[in-house]
């Protein structure tokens, strides 16, 4: 490499920054290598590389994190993405290939051929704060007034 | 007539009539802290807010028009799934158990109105 490693002035022979940079690096390139024939084999098995999840904000992403503990169990060569995404452009991102599964899209657009499997059925409520109680009988363009909302 | 002062997501235009001052947010936990102080009303998954109801930390409001359920689906890219993928597609089957996992088991306590 032509670049000293040791510095052999003291008595021991001691490492310099760039043997130090050196050593760091090859431990890991090292580990690299060892790692790679067996990632390799699971990807000629049919195992992805990379897998993107995008989750419907009605959800939330952090509820497919249990998920991602147990499939990184199963094969931690499996780089998990998860995504949140908002009502709507959920099908892009899969027609585009920027996710691999979708959960929670609204529609079910025909003529993609896509699989498409039913989740359930979301349920609203109409929520307020609770000072929204001292309101009442106050018409809507006036709950900022009695503290309903804040201003 | 109330409706939605808060959104989530610069798209989702569901539910809200205008003019009316709206705050915008990104996601819907985000529209769901900003409801709790009183930064605004709107329509809210009943399965995420189970628990500030049940406490009183937010107040549910009958309205005349409800926003009525939505059915929601998952999918996949068709050709040729990878072994992670069919993993997770076995793992979230039946339907339940995608439900549980999302929480959407909980706060099915009829339509409350």
């Amino acid at each position: 490499m032509g670049v000293r490693l040791f510095d052999r002035s003291g008595r021991r022979a001691t490492l310099t920054p760039a043997g130090r940079f050196v050593l760091e690096q090859g431990r890991r390139t090292l580990a690299a290598s060892r790692a790679l024939p067996d990632a390799a084999r699971r990807v000629a098995d049919g195992w992805e590389t990379g897998l993107t999840i995008a989750v419907d904000t009605l959800f939330g992403l952090e509820r497919l994190y249990p998920l991602t503990a147990e499939l990184y169990a199963l094969n931690p060569s499996v780089r998990v993405q998860i995504t949140e995404e908002v009502l709507g452009g959920s099908w892009e991102a899969l027609a585009q290939g920027r996710a691999d599964l979708l959960i929670g899209v609204a529609q079910v657009q025909h003529g993609r051929g896509l699989p498409v499997r039913e989740i359930g059925r979301v349920e609203f409520a109409f929520a307020a704060t609770p000072r929204i109680r001292s309101c009442a009988n106050t018409s809507p363009s006036r709950l900022q007034s009695c503290g309903a909302i804040a201003p | 007539m109330a409706v939605d002062s808060t959104r989530s997501g610069a798209t989702l235009t569901t539910g809200i009539l205008d003019p009316q001052p709206v705050v915008t947010v990104p996601t819907l936990r985000a529209k769901i802290e900003a409801q709790r102080p009183g930064l605004g009303v709107g329509f809210l998954p009943r399965h995420r807010i189970d628990d500030l109801l049940r406490r009183g930390e937010l107040v549910e409001l009958t309205l005349q028009h409800a926003r009525p359920a939505q059915m929601t689906y998952m999918a996949w890219g068709g050709e040729r799934p990878g072994r992670a993928l069919q993993w997770l597609l076995r793992r979230l089957d039946p339907p339940s158990a995608l439900q549980k996992l999302l929480g959407l088991d909980a706060g099915r306590t009829g339509t409350a109105k």
